[in-house]
Protein backbone atom coordinates (compact mmCIF):
# COMPACT_ATOMS: atom_id res chain seq x y z
CA UNK A 1 0.00 0.00 0.00
CA UNK A 2 2.85 2.07 0.91
CA UNK A 3 4.40 1.79 -2.25
CA UNK A 4 1.32 2.51 -4.14
CA UNK A 5 0.95 6.01 -2.68
CA UNK A 6 4.71 6.48 -3.16
CA UNK A 7 3.88 5.63 -7.25
CA UNK A 8 0.97 7.42 -7.01
CA UNK A 9 3.07 10.32 -5.56
CA UNK A 10 6.42 10.15 -8.07
CA UNK A 11 3.86 9.63 -11.17
CA UNK A 12 1.94 12.71 -10.13
CA UNK A 13 5.34 14.86 -9.19
CA UNK A 14 6.79 13.60 -12.54
CA UNK A 15 3.99 14.46 -15.07
CA UNK A 16 3.95 17.45 -13.97
CA UNK A 17 7.50 18.24 -14.12
CA UNK A 18 6.76 16.62 -17.35
CA UNK A 19 4.34 19.05 -18.74
CA UNK A 20 5.45 22.43 -17.07
CA UNK A 21 9.82 22.30 -17.45
CA UNK A 22 10.35 19.26 -19.48
CA UNK A 23 9.24 21.57 -22.67
CA UNK A 24 12.13 24.16 -21.44
CA UNK A 25 14.53 21.36 -22.07
CA UNK A 26 13.78 20.49 -25.06
CA UNK A 27 15.91 21.03 -28.16
CA UNK A 28 13.71 20.99 -31.21
CA UNK A 29 11.16 18.50 -31.42
CA UNK A 30 13.83 16.09 -29.02
CA UNK A 31 12.91 16.35 -25.32
CA UNK A 32 13.21 13.52 -22.24
CA UNK A 33 10.47 11.75 -21.72
CA UNK A 34 10.79 11.55 -17.61
CA UNK A 35 7.53 9.14 -17.60
CA UNK A 36 9.92 6.57 -19.48
CA UNK A 37 12.51 6.90 -16.97
CA UNK A 38 10.52 6.71 -13.98
CA UNK A 39 8.78 3.49 -15.35
CA UNK A 40 12.33 2.25 -16.03
CA UNK A 41 13.32 2.86 -12.55
CA UNK A 42 10.36 1.26 -11.09
CA UNK A 43 10.69 -1.90 -12.76
CA UNK A 44 14.72 -2.27 -12.45
CA UNK A 45 13.64 -1.48 -8.40
CA UNK A 46 10.54 -3.31 -8.36
CA UNK A 47 10.82 -5.76 -10.73
CA UNK A 48 7.71 -7.98 -9.31
CA UNK A 49 4.79 -9.33 -12.06
CA UNK A 50 2.48 -6.48 -11.34
CA UNK A 51 5.24 -4.30 -12.48
CA UNK A 52 3.62 -4.67 -16.35
CA UNK A 53 0.83 -2.86 -14.74
CA UNK A 54 2.64 -0.10 -13.47
CA UNK A 55 4.44 0.60 -16.31
CA UNK A 56 1.25 0.60 -18.32
CA UNK A 57 -0.60 3.04 -15.64
CA UNK A 58 2.65 5.52 -16.19
CA UNK A 59 1.75 5.12 -19.69
CA UNK A 60 -1.20 6.11 -19.49
CA UNK A 61 -0.32 9.20 -17.42
CA UNK A 62 2.08 10.16 -20.32
CA UNK A 63 -1.43 9.09 -22.49
CA UNK A 64 -3.44 11.64 -20.27
CA UNK A 65 -1.25 14.85 -20.90
CA UNK A 66 -0.41 14.16 -24.39
CA UNK A 67 -2.48 14.95 -27.70
CA UNK A 68 -3.61 11.73 -30.19
CA UNK A 69 -5.08 8.17 -28.77
CA UNK A 70 -5.30 7.64 -25.19
CA UNK A 71 -4.18 3.49 -24.93
CA UNK A 72 -1.21 3.65 -27.53
CA UNK A 73 1.34 5.32 -24.96
CA UNK A 74 0.31 2.72 -22.31
CA UNK A 75 0.53 -0.59 -24.21
CA UNK A 76 3.91 0.93 -25.39
CA UNK A 77 5.21 1.25 -21.66
CA UNK A 78 3.89 -2.08 -21.00
CA UNK A 79 5.55 -3.98 -23.49
CA UNK A 80 8.82 -1.53 -23.06
CA UNK A 81 8.24 -3.20 -19.42
CA UNK A 82 7.56 -6.62 -20.60
CA UNK A 83 10.95 -6.88 -22.51
CA UNK A 84 12.62 -4.80 -19.58
CA UNK A 85 11.63 -7.79 -17.73
CA UNK A 86 13.13 -10.45 -19.90
CA UNK A 87 16.15 -8.33 -20.69
CA UNK A 88 16.49 -8.26 -16.99
CA UNK A 89 16.20 -11.78 -16.35
CA UNK A 90 18.91 -12.77 -18.08
CA UNK A 91 21.23 -9.58 -17.04
CA UNK A 92 22.23 -8.47 -14.29
CA UNK A 93 21.67 -4.46 -15.04
CA UNK A 94 22.84 -3.95 -11.48
CA UNK A 95 25.28 -0.66 -13.03
CA UNK A 96 24.73 2.90 -13.08
CA UNK A 97 25.52 2.69 -16.65
CA UNK A 98 23.66 -0.54 -17.54
CA UNK A 99 20.52 0.78 -16.34
CA UNK A 100 21.19 4.15 -18.24
CA UNK A 101 21.46 2.10 -21.24
CA UNK A 102 18.40 0.00 -20.44
CA UNK A 103 16.51 3.68 -20.16
CA UNK A 104 17.97 4.57 -23.67
CA UNK A 105 16.78 1.41 -24.76
CA UNK A 106 12.87 1.77 -23.25
CA UNK A 107 12.43 5.27 -24.54
CA UNK A 108 13.57 4.74 -27.48
CA UNK A 109 11.14 1.93 -27.83
CA UNK A 110 8.38 3.93 -26.99
CA UNK A 111 9.02 6.63 -29.16
CA UNK A 112 8.70 4.29 -31.70
CA UNK A 113 5.53 2.31 -30.53
CA UNK A 114 3.31 5.59 -29.66
CA UNK A 115 4.82 7.00 -33.04
CA UNK A 116 3.65 4.15 -34.89
CA UNK A 117 0.90 3.95 -33.30
CA UNK A 118 -0.41 7.35 -34.51
CA UNK A 119 0.53 6.18 -37.83
CA UNK A 120 -1.46 3.22 -37.90
CA UNK A 121 -4.48 5.72 -36.37
CA UNK A 122 -3.94 8.02 -39.22
CA UNK A 123 -3.07 11.16 -37.09
CA UNK A 124 0.77 11.62 -38.00
CA UNK A 125 1.46 11.53 -41.56
CA UNK A 126 4.36 13.50 -43.69
CA UNK A 127 7.74 12.65 -43.86
CA UNK A 128 9.23 9.75 -41.93
CA UNK A 129 12.50 9.51 -42.42
CA UNK A 130 13.25 11.97 -39.61
CA UNK A 131 11.19 9.56 -37.05
CA UNK A 132 14.09 7.23 -36.38
CA UNK A 133 16.28 9.51 -35.31
CA UNK A 134 14.16 11.68 -33.25
CA UNK A 135 12.77 8.25 -31.15
CA UNK A 136 16.44 7.56 -30.87
CA UNK A 137 17.08 11.27 -29.89
CA UNK A 138 14.48 11.04 -27.50
CA UNK A 139 15.97 7.65 -25.53
CA UNK A 140 19.42 9.34 -25.86
CA UNK A 141 18.08 12.69 -24.19
CA UNK A 142 16.42 10.68 -21.29
CA UNK A 143 18.92 8.56 -20.74
CA UNK A 144 21.05 11.56 -19.97
CA UNK A 145 18.56 12.92 -17.60
CA UNK A 146 18.49 9.53 -16.17
CA UNK A 147 21.94 9.30 -15.88
CA UNK A 148 22.85 12.12 -13.03
CA UNK A 149 19.64 10.34 -11.49
CA UNK A 150 20.94 6.94 -10.99
CA UNK A 151 24.15 8.57 -9.53
CA UNK A 152 22.72 10.86 -6.75
CA UNK A 153 19.74 7.91 -6.14
CA UNK A 154 22.67 5.51 -5.77
CA UNK A 155 22.37 1.75 -5.59
CA UNK A 156 19.60 0.09 -5.04
CA UNK A 157 17.69 -3.17 -3.57
CA UNK A 158 16.70 -4.94 -6.84
CA UNK A 159 13.92 -7.75 -6.34
CA UNK A 160 14.21 -11.45 -8.37
CA UNK A 161 17.35 -12.73 -8.66
CA UNK A 162 19.72 -11.85 -6.23
CA UNK A 163 23.52 -12.00 -6.57
CA UNK A 164 25.50 -14.31 -3.65
CA UNK A 165 27.62 -12.36 -1.35
CA UNK A 166 31.32 -13.27 0.36
CA UNK A 167 29.80 -14.22 3.83
CA UNK A 168 27.30 -17.38 1.22
CA UNK A 169 29.68 -18.35 -0.96
CA UNK A 170 31.49 -19.05 1.92
CA UNK A 171 28.86 -20.72 3.21
CA UNK A 172 28.14 -22.92 0.53
CA UNK A 173 31.60 -23.58 -0.21
CA UNK A 174 31.90 -25.24 3.70
CA UNK A 175 28.71 -27.46 2.65
CA UNK A 176 29.91 -28.35 -0.31
CA UNK A 177 27.49 -26.77 -2.83
CA UNK A 178 27.62 -25.06 -6.06
CA UNK A 179 27.51 -21.38 -5.66
CA UNK A 180 25.08 -21.23 -8.00
CA UNK A 181 22.40 -22.41 -5.77
CA UNK A 182 21.36 -25.59 -7.47
CA UNK A 183 20.85 -28.42 -5.14
CA UNK A 184 19.89 -26.15 -1.98
CA UNK A 185 17.25 -27.08 -0.28
CA UNK A 186 14.46 -24.78 0.74
CA UNK A 187 15.58 -25.03 4.79
CA UNK A 188 19.24 -23.88 3.60
CA UNK A 189 17.63 -21.06 1.75
CA UNK A 190 15.51 -19.74 4.54
CA UNK A 191 18.16 -20.26 6.76
CA UNK A 192 20.63 -18.05 4.50
CA UNK A 193 17.77 -15.52 3.99
CA UNK A 194 17.99 -15.55 0.47
CA UNK B 1 -12.26 -27.79 -10.70
CA UNK B 2 -11.52 -24.07 -10.83
CA UNK B 3 -8.31 -23.20 -9.43
CA UNK B 4 -8.30 -19.59 -8.22
CA UNK B 5 -4.36 -19.29 -7.59
CA UNK B 6 -3.81 -20.84 -10.75
CA UNK B 7 -5.68 -18.00 -12.54
CA UNK B 8 -4.54 -15.57 -10.28
CA UNK B 9 -0.93 -16.07 -11.15
CA UNK B 10 -1.47 -16.14 -15.02
CA UNK B 11 -2.68 -12.82 -14.61
CA UNK B 12 0.31 -11.51 -12.34
CA UNK B 13 2.98 -13.17 -15.14
CA UNK B 14 4.94 -10.99 -17.02
CA UNK B 15 3.11 -12.47 -20.51
CA UNK B 16 -0.64 -11.84 -18.46
CA UNK B 17 0.05 -8.75 -17.26
CA UNK B 18 1.47 -7.55 -20.82
CA UNK B 19 -1.43 -9.20 -22.16
CA UNK B 20 -4.38 -7.89 -20.22
CA UNK B 21 -2.39 -4.03 -20.69
CA UNK B 22 -2.75 -4.47 -23.80
CA UNK B 23 -6.39 -5.13 -23.83
CA UNK B 24 -7.19 -2.39 -22.03
CA UNK B 25 -5.07 0.05 -24.45
CA UNK B 26 -7.10 -1.42 -26.98
CA UNK B 27 -10.38 -1.36 -25.67
CA UNK B 28 -9.59 2.66 -24.20
CA UNK B 29 -8.65 3.37 -28.09
CA UNK B 30 -12.03 1.71 -28.81
CA UNK B 31 -13.96 5.34 -26.53
CA UNK B 32 -12.53 8.38 -27.42
CA UNK B 33 -15.38 9.59 -25.40
CA UNK B 34 -13.87 8.02 -22.15
CA UNK B 35 -10.36 9.28 -23.54
CA UNK B 36 -12.25 12.50 -23.66
CA UNK B 37 -13.19 12.68 -19.94
CA UNK B 38 -10.24 11.11 -18.74
CA UNK B 39 -7.86 13.80 -20.10
CA UNK B 40 -10.53 16.58 -18.75
CA UNK B 41 -9.97 14.88 -14.89
CA UNK B 42 -6.11 14.56 -15.76
CA UNK B 43 -6.01 18.81 -16.82
CA UNK B 44 -8.26 19.15 -13.01
CA UNK B 45 -5.75 17.03 -11.13
CA UNK B 46 -2.68 18.00 -12.58
CA UNK B 47 -3.82 21.97 -12.07
CA UNK B 48 -2.45 22.45 -8.80
CA UNK B 49 0.84 21.75 -9.25
CA UNK B 50 1.14 22.77 -12.89
CA UNK B 51 0.64 26.07 -10.81
CA UNK B 52 3.13 25.40 -8.74
CA UNK B 53 5.77 24.23 -10.28
CA UNK B 54 5.22 27.21 -13.05
CA UNK B 55 5.56 29.79 -10.27
CA UNK B 56 8.80 27.98 -8.92
CA UNK B 57 10.04 28.00 -12.29
CA UNK B 58 9.19 31.65 -12.64
CA UNK B 59 11.51 32.18 -9.31
CA UNK B 60 14.47 30.32 -10.36
CA UNK B 61 14.48 31.93 -13.64
CA UNK B 62 13.80 35.67 -12.28
CA UNK B 63 16.64 34.53 -9.48
CA UNK B 64 19.02 33.12 -11.64
CA UNK B 65 18.45 36.46 -14.05
CA UNK B 66 19.12 38.55 -11.07
CA UNK B 67 22.25 36.46 -10.03
CA UNK B 68 23.96 37.06 -13.37
CA UNK B 69 22.91 40.28 -14.00
CA UNK B 70 24.44 41.28 -10.35
CA UNK B 71 27.87 39.46 -11.28
CA UNK B 72 27.83 41.14 -14.79
CA UNK B 73 26.99 44.59 -13.90
CA UNK B 74 30.04 43.89 -10.86
CA UNK B 75 32.62 42.74 -13.70
CA UNK B 76 31.92 45.55 -15.92
CA UNK B 77 32.13 48.54 -13.57
CA UNK B 78 35.22 47.29 -11.84
CA UNK B 79 36.27 47.39 -15.79
CA UNK B 80 34.91 50.62 -16.17
CA UNK B 81 37.08 51.97 -13.14
CA UNK B 82 40.06 49.95 -14.13
CA UNK B 83 39.96 51.66 -17.93
CA UNK B 84 39.36 55.34 -16.14
CA UNK B 85 42.61 54.73 -14.03
CA UNK B 86 44.54 53.82 -17.18
CA UNK B 87 43.41 56.60 -19.15
CA UNK B 88 44.14 59.15 -16.52
CA UNK B 89 47.55 58.04 -16.52
CA UNK B 90 47.99 57.71 -20.42
CA UNK B 91 46.14 61.56 -20.38
CA UNK B 92 49.13 62.71 -17.95
CA UNK B 93 51.60 60.83 -19.67
CA UNK B 94 50.73 62.62 -22.44
CA UNK B 95 50.54 65.65 -21.48
CA UNK B 96 53.56 65.70 -19.92
CA UNK B 97 55.43 64.37 -23.10
CA UNK B 98 53.12 67.63 -24.60
CA UNK B 99 54.38 70.29 -22.02
CA UNK B 100 58.17 69.19 -22.46
CA UNK B 101 58.28 69.39 -26.40
CA UNK B 102 56.62 72.98 -25.66
CA UNK B 103 59.55 73.80 -22.97
CA UNK B 104 62.40 72.77 -25.12
CA UNK B 105 60.62 74.74 -28.37
CA UNK B 106 60.39 77.68 -26.21
CA UNK B 107 63.89 77.13 -24.90
CA UNK B 108 65.25 76.59 -28.04
CA UNK B 109 64.19 79.91 -29.49
CA UNK B 110 64.98 81.69 -26.33
CA UNK B 111 68.74 80.61 -26.30
CA UNK B 112 68.61 81.56 -30.27
CA UNK B 113 67.31 85.06 -29.12
CA UNK B 114 69.51 85.97 -26.60
CA UNK B 115 73.11 86.42 -27.23
CA UNK B 116 75.00 86.43 -23.86
CA UNK B 117 74.11 84.28 -20.87
CA UNK B 118 73.68 86.32 -17.62
CA UNK B 119 75.18 85.14 -14.60
CA UNK B 120 73.34 83.89 -11.56
CA UNK B 121 72.10 86.26 -8.79
CA UNK B 122 72.47 83.83 -5.99
CA UNK B 123 75.39 81.44 -5.35
CA UNK B 124 75.04 78.51 -3.38
CA UNK B 125 77.58 77.95 -0.54
CA UNK B 126 78.20 74.63 1.54
CA UNK B 127 79.43 74.91 4.83
CA UNK B 128 81.01 71.68 5.90
CA UNK B 129 79.95 71.07 9.68
CA UNK B 130 80.82 67.66 11.85
CA UNK B 131 78.13 66.12 13.86
CA UNK B 132 78.54 66.06 17.59
CA UNK B 133 78.19 63.03 19.45
CA UNK B 134 77.08 62.64 22.92
CA UNK B 135 80.82 62.88 24.48
CA UNK B 136 80.93 65.69 22.50
CA UNK B 137 77.65 67.41 23.48
CA UNK B 138 78.92 66.45 27.25
CA UNK B 139 82.03 68.30 26.87
CA UNK B 140 80.46 71.52 25.57
CA UNK B 141 77.67 71.49 28.12
CA UNK B 142 80.00 71.32 31.27
CA UNK B 143 81.89 74.53 29.71
CA UNK B 144 77.66 76.14 28.97
CA UNK B 145 78.77 76.55 25.23
CA UNK B 146 75.83 74.97 23.91
CA UNK B 147 73.62 78.28 23.79
CA UNK B 148 71.01 76.98 21.66
CA UNK B 149 67.23 77.11 22.42
CA UNK B 150 68.07 79.01 25.92
CA UNK B 151 65.76 81.71 24.55
CA UNK B 152 62.64 79.37 24.53
CA UNK B 153 63.76 77.69 27.74
CA UNK B 154 65.35 74.64 26.74
CA UNK B 155 67.78 73.23 29.22
CA UNK B 156 71.63 72.26 27.85
CA UNK B 157 71.25 68.48 29.60
CA UNK B 158 68.42 68.11 27.97
CA UNK B 159 70.42 69.23 24.55
CA UNK B 160 72.84 66.22 25.46
CA UNK B 161 70.64 63.55 25.48
CA UNK B 162 68.31 64.54 22.75
CA UNK B 163 68.15 62.49 19.70
CA UNK B 164 68.43 65.90 17.68
CA UNK B 165 71.95 66.14 16.24
CA UNK B 166 73.58 68.90 16.56
CA UNK B 167 76.53 70.63 14.22
CA UNK B 168 79.76 72.15 15.17
CA UNK B 169 78.80 75.28 13.31
CA UNK B 170 76.22 78.10 13.95
CA UNK B 171 75.58 81.65 13.42
CA UNK B 172 79.40 82.43 12.94
CA UNK B 173 79.44 80.71 9.93
CA UNK B 174 76.31 82.28 8.73
CA UNK B 175 74.25 78.88 9.44
CA UNK B 176 70.62 79.91 10.10
CA UNK B 177 67.63 77.70 10.41
CA UNK B 178 65.84 76.23 7.71
CA UNK B 179 68.93 76.14 5.91
CA UNK B 180 69.46 72.54 3.79
CA UNK B 181 71.68 69.87 5.17
CA UNK B 182 73.06 67.73 2.75
CA UNK B 183 75.60 64.61 2.50
CA UNK B 184 76.34 64.42 -0.79
CA UNK B 185 73.66 65.15 -3.09
CA UNK B 186 70.97 63.68 -0.81
CA UNK B 187 69.20 66.39 1.75
CA UNK B 188 69.51 65.01 5.47
CA UNK B 189 67.22 67.74 6.76
CA UNK B 190 67.36 71.29 7.67
CA UNK B 191 68.74 73.16 10.22
CA UNK B 192 66.44 73.50 12.94
CA UNK B 193 67.68 75.90 15.45
CA UNK B 194 70.82 77.88 15.22
CA UNK B 195 73.52 79.40 18.11
CA UNK B 196 77.01 81.40 17.94
CA UNK B 197 79.14 77.73 17.44
CA UNK B 198 76.60 75.11 17.11
CA UNK B 199 72.89 74.71 15.51
CA UNK B 200 70.41 71.36 15.93
CA UNK B 201 69.44 69.87 12.44
CA UNK B 202 65.84 68.36 11.93
CA UNK B 203 65.62 64.84 9.78
CA UNK B 204 64.03 64.70 7.16
CA UNK B 205 62.19 61.65 8.74
CA UNK B 206 61.47 63.57 12.05
CA UNK B 207 57.24 64.51 12.52
CA UNK B 208 56.88 68.11 11.58
CA UNK B 209 59.27 68.09 8.88
CA UNK B 210 57.40 69.40 5.73
CA UNK B 211 58.80 70.47 2.27
CA UNK B 212 57.72 70.36 -1.34
CA UNK B 213 59.11 67.54 -3.29
CA UNK B 214 59.18 67.29 -7.34
CA UNK B 215 59.20 63.00 -8.54
CA UNK B 216 60.23 61.88 -11.78
CA UNK B 217 61.10 58.42 -12.91
CA UNK B 218 64.58 56.77 -11.65
CA UNK B 219 66.30 57.98 -14.94
CA UNK B 220 64.65 61.19 -15.93
CA UNK B 221 64.98 64.86 -14.31
CA UNK B 222 62.34 66.69 -12.82
CA UNK B 223 60.36 69.37 -14.67
CA UNK B 224 58.00 71.90 -14.25
CA UNK B 225 55.47 69.62 -15.09
CA UNK B 226 56.55 66.88 -12.94
CA UNK B 227 54.15 65.49 -9.75
CA UNK B 228 54.35 67.48 -7.13
CA UNK B 229 53.42 67.01 -3.67
CA UNK B 230 54.08 67.94 0.15
CA UNK B 231 56.81 65.77 1.78
CA UNK B 232 56.38 64.94 5.79
CA UNK B 233 58.00 63.59 8.16
CA UNK B 234 56.58 61.08 10.32
CA UNK B 235 58.62 59.88 13.08
CA UNK B 236 59.06 56.62 11.44
CA UNK B 237 61.52 55.26 8.61
CA UNK B 238 59.29 56.23 5.85
CA UNK B 239 58.22 59.99 5.10
CA UNK B 240 54.64 60.26 3.73
CA UNK B 241 54.33 62.56 0.30
CA UNK B 242 50.45 64.07 0.25
CA UNK B 243 48.41 65.98 -2.17
CA UNK B 244 49.78 64.28 -5.45
CA UNK B 245 46.64 63.48 -7.43
CA UNK B 246 45.93 60.05 -8.75
CA UNK B 247 46.01 61.47 -12.24
CA UNK B 248 49.96 62.03 -11.87
CA UNK B 249 51.69 59.17 -13.26
CA UNK B 250 53.87 57.66 -9.97
CA UNK B 251 55.25 54.28 -9.46
CA UNK B 252 57.37 52.98 -6.75
CA UNK B 253 61.56 53.46 -8.06
CA UNK B 254 60.76 56.91 -8.95
CA UNK B 255 63.08 59.44 -7.27
CA UNK B 256 61.65 62.22 -4.79
CA UNK B 257 63.56 66.02 -5.48
CA UNK B 258 63.48 68.92 -3.37
CA UNK B 259 61.08 71.57 -5.28
CA UNK B 260 62.30 75.09 -4.11
CA UNK B 261 65.91 74.87 -4.83
CA UNK B 262 65.69 76.55 -8.04
CA UNK B 263 68.17 79.50 -8.70
CA UNK B 264 70.39 78.24 -6.44
CA UNK B 265 71.76 74.80 -7.76
CA UNK B 266 71.87 73.84 -11.31
CA UNK B 267 71.03 69.95 -10.24
CA UNK B 268 68.43 69.18 -8.28
CA UNK B 269 68.79 67.85 -4.86
CA UNK B 270 67.45 64.34 -3.69
CA UNK B 271 65.49 63.02 -0.88
CA UNK B 272 64.78 59.62 -1.80
CA UNK B 273 63.02 56.68 -3.84
CA UNK B 274 59.26 56.05 -3.49
CA UNK B 275 58.94 52.47 -2.23
CA UNK B 276 55.17 52.16 -1.73
CA UNK B 277 52.10 53.83 -3.48
CA UNK B 278 48.44 53.28 -2.66
CA UNK B 279 45.05 55.03 -3.49
CA UNK B 280 41.68 54.52 -1.68
CA UNK B 281 38.58 54.13 -3.01
CA UNK B 282 37.15 57.75 -3.87
CA UNK B 283 40.23 59.35 -2.93
CA UNK B 284 41.52 61.95 -5.71
CA UNK B 285 45.15 61.70 -4.20
CA UNK B 286 47.82 59.13 -4.06
CA UNK B 287 49.19 57.69 -1.14
CA UNK B 288 53.30 57.62 -1.38
CA UNK B 289 56.00 56.40 1.10
CA UNK B 290 59.64 57.49 0.61
CA UNK B 291 63.04 55.93 1.52
CA UNK B 292 65.24 58.73 2.73
CA UNK B 293 68.21 58.12 0.51
CA UNK B 294 70.59 59.32 3.43
CA UNK B 295 69.65 56.31 5.29
CA UNK B 296 68.64 55.03 8.84
CA UNK B 297 72.56 56.06 10.09
CA UNK B 298 73.86 59.41 10.01
CA UNK B 299 77.05 60.37 8.71
CA UNK B 300 80.23 61.90 10.61
CA UNK B 301 80.19 65.43 8.57
CA UNK B 302 77.54 67.26 6.47
CA UNK B 303 77.29 70.17 4.36
CA UNK B 304 74.37 73.40 5.28
CA UNK B 305 73.94 74.72 1.78
CA UNK B 306 73.04 78.67 2.23
CA UNK B 307 72.44 81.07 -0.89
CA UNK B 308 75.03 84.27 -1.10
CA UNK B 309 74.23 87.52 -3.46
CA UNK B 310 76.27 87.08 -6.17
CA UNK B 311 79.08 90.00 -6.13
CA UNK B 312 79.76 89.80 -9.28
CA UNK B 313 76.06 90.53 -10.02
CA UNK B 314 76.32 93.52 -7.40
CA UNK B 315 79.33 94.87 -8.90
CA UNK B 316 77.46 94.98 -12.38
CA UNK B 317 74.30 96.58 -10.84
CA UNK B 318 76.27 99.39 -9.06
CA UNK B 319 76.09 102.61 -10.20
Amino acid sequence: MIELVLLFIVVYVVTVVQTVIAPAWAIGPIGPDLLAVTAVAWVLCRGKSYAVYVAALIGLAADLISPGLVGAGAAAFAVAAYLLLKIKSRLALGDVVSRTAAVCFVATLIAALTTAAAAVSGELTGDWSRVPLRCLGVGLYSAGVAFPLFIAIGPWRTTGRRQLGNKSLAAASALRLPPSGRGRSPKCLRHWNI
Amino acid sequence: MFDVHKVCGRFTSPGGSLAVSVMVALALMMFPSLAARSRLAADVALAPGQRVADVGRREITAWSSKLSGAFASTDKLAKARDEIKRLRLSNQQLADVLDEARRRATASDASELLATKSSPLLLAELVEARVLGRQARAFLAEREIIDIGQDHGIQQDALVVSGSPLLDEGRNANVAAGDLVLAGRHIVGRIDQSAAGTSTLKRVTQPGYRDVVLLAAENQSPTASSPRGILEGVGEELCRIRHVATTAPVSTGDVVYAADEGGILTEPLIYGAVTRVEVADDNAHWEIWMQPRSGPGFPQTVAVLRARLNPGRLAGNAP
